[in-house]
């Protein structure tokens, strides 16, 4: 294991940039001196034990949290020194989320769950309706389009999630643990559809992850531990 | 942009939430205009009895008591006022006009009488006589022993239109029979004559002469019309004027014989329709920065999915501002409702003694009048009006707790806790 400087080996070019970031909450610094690239297309896991940073580094990396230090760009444009609302913005634009706790609307349906990102933007009700439409279908949840969360299954609320994080059409998926809430068989079932939206739409994965057995299936690993990036 | 659907779905899923916010308004709203109409119906009220006899204040002094009870009299709660003064009163700011009276009691062998010499041309008193009018004629001016008769008086003495009568050992001809009974009670009488003459029999009669000096321009019992908001100020220099032994019957003084709770409602009705909305603007701002934290994990949401502080500030403020309209909405309807109940309310409003025409020693004249008023609730856009200040008060009261609410929430930092 090494300190990971500039080091890393994206596989084109690079779409996420982080440069000396730190991060400091008082006396805890969870993310210290952080130097890597992750390529466009790339799968990326980010491992780490409970409490090393990987959450915090991801959400530096999703412009959620600000760096004490350092700079981070997305597709080169530099984060650090855009206001809120410029940021919210890239991220419309370029960013789709995956959380652990699937974090649905709970007062919207499957299908409007999944346009909510597209609310606040100017497009006719129909063309939002389509376009949700379309990516639950591909997410085989075509018959649970008016079902509430509360009324999906663990898979199902996250492929909904999945679906809500691309009907943007993002370029970066951030994943934050994306089958801690489920068993391993749905683990296995939404791991494969993450992988899959990786070859075939080049879509490029940033994911916070404890599993080995996730990591061996992306394209590189960095390791988190005591604040610091490593790649393994 | 404000996404409805989600609106709709945020306060139906959550209807608990909004049925306590919608609730809240409508009770401040229903509370604010039920103690606005409610204010506004004893406002009504306590004007009525001088409303009835078109003044807005009555004005008379205590006297002496007659030595004897014959002929004309003055009862001692209407000693004369000088002409001199009458016109130093006409000439007060914010008075628009007097109407003079002279009221006096008749004692005869045989009867007794209440009478009023008024002018029929006045705005003010007597002269209202002209819409209660039931057989026969009004008075004219310049018209000489001519008397309208008080109906039931009239009935129980058998008089009709064209018989005559004696006034203070003077004939009169009835002209006409009247029902004072929608006077209230005050310088109503059994006959009433031109002032004119009225002033001459007084003048004249012993046994006013023996404790009171009545001038050919004196009067004993004034109507006068005001400007409303300047009423208790004009009573005041009245006063002044006419010392210590003068009367002056405003609103306030029925409101005062009315006593405690109705006063009170009167008085602090808008301290306490200030206090509820002081009140629900601290508890819109509590609600809306609950909600705004209840909902923390999916403000989080909204900002990691692309929403804009302004985006995020628009839907929350449609939200608290539909609810708010809402409320109001129903507020009105209730207080239409408290006014509807109101409208079926009689109060009776005391007539302060003096002011009373019969001889207390009569048999009867020791009761106490009161004036039947129905409660009047006008839905007018005086009272409707301040109620449109609570949804502009609330309304950016929610969206300024809405906004520091949010300006708090550090999105990384409920996500991860959610």
């Amino acid at each position: 294991m090494h300190n990971c400087t500039c080091n890393t080996q994206p596989r084109s070019q690079a779409i996420i940039e982080a440069r000396n970031i730190s991060k400091q909450f008082g006396k805890v610094t969870p993310v210290r001196n952080g130097n890597f690239q992750v390529g466009r297309g790339e799968f990326v896991t980010l491992l780490g034990p409970s409490g090393s940073g990987k959450s915090t580094l991801l959400n530096l990396l999703a412009g959620l949290e600000r760096p004490s230090r350092g700079s981070i760009t997305l597709d080169g444009e530099e984060l650090t020194t855009m206001d809120e609302d410029d940021l919210a913005l890239l991220r419309r634009r370029l960013v789709g989320f995956v959380f652990q706790a699937f974090h649905l609307i709970p007062t919207l349906d499957a299908l409007e769950n999944v346009a909510f990102p597209l609310y606040p933007v100017k497009m006719e009700r129909k063309e939002r309706k389509r376009r949700a439409r379309e990516l639950l279908d591909r997410m085989g949840l075509g018959e649970r389009a008016g079902h509430l969360p509360a009324r999906l299954s663990g898979g199902e609320q996250q492929r909904v999630a999945i679906a809500r994080a691309l009907v943007n059409g993002p370029e970066i998926l951030f994943c934050d643990e994306p089958t801690g809430n489920l068993d391993s068989t749905t683990g296995r079932e939404i791991l494969h559809l993450l992988t899959r939206l990786n070859r075939d739409q080049g879509l490029t994965i940033f994911m916070v992850t404890h599993d080995r057995n996730i990591a061996a299936l992306s394209d590189r690993s960095l390791h988190m531990h005591d604040g610091e990036v490593n790649q393994t | 942009m404000i996404n409805g659907h989600y609106l709709r779905s945020e306060l139906i899923c959550r209807g608990r939430r909004t049925v306590v916010n919608i609730g809240l308004v409508a009770l401040v709203t229903a509370i604010f205009l039920g103690m606005s109409l409610l204010a506004e119906g004893l406002q009504q009220a306590f004007q009525a009895p001088l409303t009835a006899i078109g003044a807005d204040m009555t004005v008379q002094m205590a006297g002496d008591v007659p030595e004897q009870m014959a002929g004309p009299v003055l009862p001692c709660s209407v000693a004369p006022i000088a002409g001199d003064l009458i016109s130093t009163i006409a000439d007060l700011p914010g008075i628009q006009s007097v109407s003079p009276a002279v009221l006096f009691w008749d004692f005869s062998d045989k009867a007794f009488q209440i009478v009023v010499g008024f002018r029929p041309g006045d705005p003010a008193g007597p002269a209202l006589l002209r819409g209660s009018l039931l057989s026969g004629r009004m008075l004219r001016s310049g018209e000489d022993s001519k008397a309208l008769a008080e109906v039931t008086w009239a009935e129980r003495a058998e008089i009709a239109p064209g018989d005559r009568v004696v006034i203070g050992g003077r004939p009169f001809t009835i002209i006409g029979l009247v029902d004072g009974s929608g006077l209230s009670g005050i310088g109503t009488a059994h006959l009433y004559i031109p002032l004119a003459e009225a002033r001459e029999l007084v003048a004249a009669a012993p046994q006013v002469a023996r404790v009171h000096t009545f001038g050919p321009r004196d009067s004993n019992l004034l109507f006068i019309r005001a400007e409303r908001d300047k009423t208790e100020d004009i009573a005041a220099r009245i006063r002044q004027i006419l010392g210590e032994n003068s009367s002056v019957s405003t609103p306030a003084s029925f409101q005062e014989l009315l006593g405690g709770l109705f006063s009170l409602t009167r008085r602090f009705s808008g301290m306490i329709s200030g206090m509820v909305l002081v009140l629900a603007l601290l508890l819109t701002v509590r609600n809306a920065a609950a909600a705004i934290q209840q909902r923390g994990a999916e403000l989080g949401i909204m900002k990691a999915v692309g929403w804009t502080g302004p985006d995020i500030r628009r839907q929350l403020m449609a939200e608290q501002l539909l609810q708010i309209l809402l409320g109001t909405g129903l507020g009105i309807m209730l207080g239409g409702l408290a006014a509807w109940g109101l409208s079926s309310v009689t109060i009776e409003v005391p007539i302060p003694w003096e002011l009373a025409p019969t001889p207390h020693f009569l048999p009867g004249g020791e009761r106490q009048l009161f004036h039947q008023v129905r409660m009047t609730v006008g839905a007018d856009a005086g009272v409707f009006l301040p109620v449109l200040a609570i949804p502009l008060l609330l309304g950016p009261a929610a969206a300024w707790s809405s906004g520091r609410a949010i300006i708090r929430l550090s999105t990384a930092e409920v996500l991860r806790n959610a």
